[in-house]
């Protein structure tokens, strides 16, 4: 082997440094650390900072913004000799208030994921058949640029779809900065498989959603189907609020078809039957109007309804007939219902629980209309219009094409106004529509967190269907694997973005994500691959870089980048809690210009020039309800001889009030006021069929959690939850095998017998039952996998779960799109 | 170091950068130097077969080492603790610094990677000072025997006939190298 000076090491890795100390020096340093145990007697911990337990020096402490789900805490990322060894809640923080959930604590599982994609790769085999070659970032992007630039150029650009998961603040800002300069309108999100529902039956009744909770200040809480103890889109902001209004003495009634920790929390669990929530709500309705609970001035000052209205119309659900449909006595109805009135203030919270039905944005419109009833909404201790940091931010303008594939099969859905993105595949496959031509994911796993995962997965394997698929992520997702081209995404603690989920302290809070750890192997921030495509087509989209847009951000906004490095979070001191937006008086001169109308009919103060209108004439012709877009002009809104802020729309051009009666449901054929629907499908169940449900629990969420290892290792069993009863009828056992059959598809799990639910229905949680998404996820296609034979002491288990969404189909409600996953009915037997 | 005589030092240095190569993804002068030395490589056991050539490697790394799908990482945490920068790497860092030695900065990839432990090997073997030996056994003891756990999952792995002599290679030089430090 008189070769070897040819075999030079040129990739060395290990470089001397300046000062190459000698061995004996070096063994002289060895013994000098044995004397550091004595520091740690002296050390005290605090909040917000952190000392290794086996140096006991202090570790670097990096204020950033957790990104596990999407509330977004503040956070604090400990660093040890470059290692993230620690998160915890940033103490800073109005918001979290120092605290973080078992999810953003497990980030740190993120990072040091062993299953990472760490470089870009293109298919070589055939798609899905998991051939890959690693490529250079350079040929990566000048692949996909040509491709791009090629459709732009045809006359095109609509034809290339962008479809996002988890997207917010600057990370969504820059991207759609983009998309708009390339020109394509052709953009999916995932809101109506959270609780898109929920948002359009704001829209429709109060205001722009987001309902803040205001616990810290409230009495009472009645809790219809949502678990903000252990999982919710302000899971810790509303959590330890919720919890301390308990410890004060406030009362909380939840209803649920299942014992969540939150029901189990509560004063008291009330068993409901699925989808019959707003029955009961509708029975609170008829007893405070019944027994004149309500807050009168408050109803006719800021709805569109009258006492006299209300009460005709909802004497038809009284409480004896929502116990004949939810199961819920009439006496615990009432008993509730009086407590909620005379609580002042009390919280009515809902979620998918409520909302995620064929009958939902009803539902949520029982909630606001009990609500408004009461006088509870934008009240100290009520729901809240969500507060939040108001960030000014490089914005590019432009015209953009789009193929119709966000809203549904035409007809279907009355306002999607969050879009029925769960059906965007289905449309794909159908066609009618157009078919993209570069199908773009960006931190979006379709395949796996919608319903009908065989049916999306035949599709995205399709090339004929959709030629060529792009995946930005940093794991390789059932989704992903069927890609053409991986573009490997950092995680969110090696990435910047500011940040600007709403407040439960009612004061808006600027936050900011900044890299915790260099990014791994070739990872890179895809809002920085988006500046680099835009400099290879020619776009320009306001920044060179995350940092450059960060940077102009905190400039235009007035805000100081390296304070904001430093705390990683900034409020106002001076701004006082937000209540009561809706009465803040509207200026005379924002009514005087000439651009400002009147609408006679709503009371509506409005710019017709924000809207689609082609001129003054034409909008005064039309009115403020029927001008497209109108909403974006709206001013005020005009009550006696005052004109107010009112309740600000928000996609559809409602009125500045309370809208109890929605004439644009009545215009679509549906009930104007909160009304009960009945599911259709829940009508008349044979024998054999019974009613799916899912949850979720505090330590995973839907999809992007399972690989870590923490918390799998808490949580990688999902069975079927099932009552006595009902198991009982189908000779079903504790522990035994359950197949569950639907129209769609066919799963065969385990059965928990459980008092915890109400009969006639089981509860499969979403998280698990993954078969990528690496080693931890799924035991198969991972990398450790192959270490762990048989046995090794970092990962003991060997199940991971089932996913239900095999046999969920794709349906969306009526009115929003919603997607129906709690209604779908199932045939069981023991397996 | 004293530990191995004057020829087997130059052998060593030699044994221990084709195996650093053989972890690194391929380059073209890896490549080339393969596939010009075969009668060499032949003699250690390392077939290379007439259809070895740069694409070939390159596609069988990624395959091995670099995923998506299966692979295997070649990293001690990942291996022993089922993390990237999990203690082991921690460890072979701190070993490195209180060798008078760093990281290079631009490898953005934890230091517990094979390759970097066996250079760690070969810098202390090419030293002469009077404990290197000691460092040597240390860390070849603290740090390789995962090694023997990479390379078993590898040879089977394999449908490269360049790789699996080369790993069998490998296999068969650290267990000379446990023999004659246990001894």
């Amino acid at each position: 082997m008189g070769s070897n000076e040819k075999v030079k090491p040129e990739v060395i890795t290990v470089a001397e440094s300046t000062s190459r100390r000698d061995f004996l020096k070096a063994s002289a340093a060895l013994g000098a650390l044995g004397g550091a145990g004595k520091v740690f007697g002296a050390v005290t911990f605090k909040s917000g900072e952190d000392y290794s337990p086996t140096t006991a020096l202090k570790r670097k402490a990096i204020p950033s913004s957790c990104w596990q789900c999407v509330s977004r805490d503040a956070i604090v990322c400990y660093v040890e000799d470059g290692r993230l060894v620690k998160i915890e809640g940033n103490p800073k923080s109005i918001r979290n208030r120092g605290k973080i959930c078992s999810k953003g604590q497990a980030g740190v599982n993120q990072v040091y994921d062993p299953d990472r994609l760490l470089y870009p790769m293109k298919r070589v085999g055939k798609r899905g058949e998991g051939k890959w070659k690693k490529i250079s970032w350079d040929e990566a992007l000048d692949e996909l640029a040509a491709k791009l630039k090629g459709l732009r150029d045809d006359g095109h650009p609509e034809k290339f779809m962008f479809h996002y998961g988890r997207m917010k603040a600057s990370d969504s800002n820059i991207v759609k900065n983009f998309l708009t300069a390339y020109g394509t309108g052709t953009l999916g999100n995932h809101t109506s498989i959270c609780e898109g529902g929920k948002w359009t039956a704001q829209e429709l009744t109060w205001a722009k959603h987001y309902d803040v909770w205001d616990f810290e200040y409230t009495n009472l809480i009645v809790n219809f189907g949502s678990n903000f103890l252990e999982a919710h889109t302000s899971h810790v902001q509303a959590a330890q609020r919720g919890i301390e209004a308990l410890a004060r003495g406030a009362k909380m009634y939840t209803f649920d078809v299942r014992l969540s920790n939150t029901a189990a929390k509560s004063t008291e669990w009330i068993p409901i039957k699925p989808g019959t929530d707003g029955a009961v709500m509708l029975a609170m309705g008829n007893v405070i109007l019944a027994r004149g609970l309500y807050d009168e001035k408050f109803i006719n000052k800021w709805t569109n309804v009258s006492v006299d209205i209300l009460k005709k119309h909802y004497k038809q659900y009284t409480p004896a007939w929502a116990e004949g449909i939810s199961g819920v006595p009439a006496k615990k109805i009432e008993e509730i219902a009086v407590a909620f009135a005379e609580a002042k203030p009390a919280v009515l919270a809902t979620y998918r629980g409520a909302v995620a039905h064929y009958n939902g944005v009803q539902t949520e419109r029982a909630k606001f209309a009990l609500e408004a009833m009461c006088g509870y909404l934008n009240e100290k201790g009520g729901t809240n219009q969500a507060v939040g940091p108001k960030w000014k931010y490089p914005k590019v303008k432009g015209h953009t094409e789009k193929l119709k594939l966000a809203d549904g099969f035409p007809g279907t859905v009355a306002y999607p106004t969050h879009h029925v993105n769960h059906q965007v595949l289905k449309m794909i496959k159908d066609g009618r529509n157009g078919r993209p031509e570069i199908y773009m994911i960006y931190c979006y796993n379709p395949v796996y967190v919608n319903g009908e995962c065989a049916e999306n997965a035949e599709i995205l394997k399709d090339e004929s269907l959709i030629p060529y698929v792009v995946a930005v992520d940093p794991f390789l997702s059932e989704s992903t694997a069927l890609a053409d081209l991986i573009l490997p995404d950092v995680t969110y603690l090696e990435r910047w973005s500011w940040d600007d989920m709403a407040s439960f302290a009612m004061i808006g809070e600027y936050y900011l994500r900044q890299p915790a750890v260099t990014p791994l192997g070739e990872t890179r921030q895809f809002q920085d691959v988006v500046c680099d495509l835009a400099k290879r087509l020619g776009l320009d989209i306001g920044c060179t870089s995350t940092l450059d847009f960060i940077a102009k951000s905190c400039e235009e906004t007035g805000l100081d980048f390296d304070q904001l490095k430093a705390d990683g979070v900034w409020h106002d001191p001076a701004a006082k809690p937000k209540y009561h937006q809706h009465e803040k008086a509207v200026k005379a001169a924002d009514l005087a210009g000439e651009d400002v109308l009147l609408d006679e009919e709503t009371g509506v103060y409005w710019n017709w020039k924000k809207s689609k209108a082609k001129s003054k004439e034409e909008a005064e012709e039309k009115g403020y309800r029927k001008t497209k877009n109108a909403y974006k002009g709206y001013i005020g809104q005009k009550i006696g001889d005052k004109v107010y802020k009112g309740f600000k729309p928000d996609k559809l051009n409602k009125s500045g009030r309370i809208e109890l009666f929605s004439p644009f449901l009545s215009e679509k054929g549906f009930s104007a006021l909160p009304a009960w629907m009945e599911i259709p499908e829940h009508q008349n169940l044979s024998g054999n069929q019974v009613i799916l449900t899912t949850y979720k629990v505090a330590v995973q969420t839907h999809s992007r959690t399972a690989n870590c290892r923490w918390l799998s290792e808490l949580y990688h069993q999902n069975p079927a939850l099932i009552n006595p009863v009902t198991a009982a009828k189908f000779g079903i056992k504790d522990g035994g095998g359950i197949r569950v059959k639907s129209s769609v598809g066919e799963i065969v799990t385990v059965a928990k017998l459980t008092e915890g639910i109400v009969p006639d229905i089981i509860a499969i949680s979403y998280h698990l039952g993954h078969w990528d998404y690496g080693e931890f996820a799924s035991g198969s296609k991972a990398s450790t996998g192959h270490v762990c034979v048989p046995d090794c002491e970092f990962k003991w288990w060997k199940k991971y779960g089932h996913h239900p969404n095999w046999v969920i189909p794709n349906r969306p409600d009526p009115i929003a799109g919603q997607q129906r996953w709690m209604d779908t009915v199932v045939t069981i037997e023991a397996a | 170091m004293d530990g191995h005589g004057s020829n087997d030092r130059g052998g060593l240095t030699f044994v221990f950068r084709f195996l650093q190569r053989l972890f690194l993804e391929p380059d073209a002068e890896f490549c080339h130097y393969v596939q010009n030395n075969r009668e060499g490589l032949a003699k250690l056991g390392i077939a290379v077969d007439e259809e070895v050539d740069l694409g070939a490697l390159q596609l069988e790394y990624t395959r091995l080492f670099l995923g998506p799908e299966e692979h295997v990482p070649p990293y001690e945490s990942a291996f022993r603790e089922g993390r990237f920068w999990g203690q082991s790497a921690a460890d072979v860092k701190k070993f490195i610094g209180d060798i008078g030695l760093q990281v290079d900065e631009e490898f953005t990839m934890p230091p517990d990677h094979i390759a970097i432990e066996l250079e760690v090997l070969e810098l202390i073997l090419a030293s002469d000072e009077p404990e290197a030996e000691e460092f040597y056994k240390r860390f070849f003891e603290e740090h390789l025997g995962w090694g023997f756990d990479l390379l078993g999952r590898l040879i089977p792995k394999t449908t490269s006939s360049f790789y699996k002599t080369s790993f069998e290679f490998a296999e068969k030089f650290l267990t000379s190298e446990k023999e004659r430090l246990r001894a």
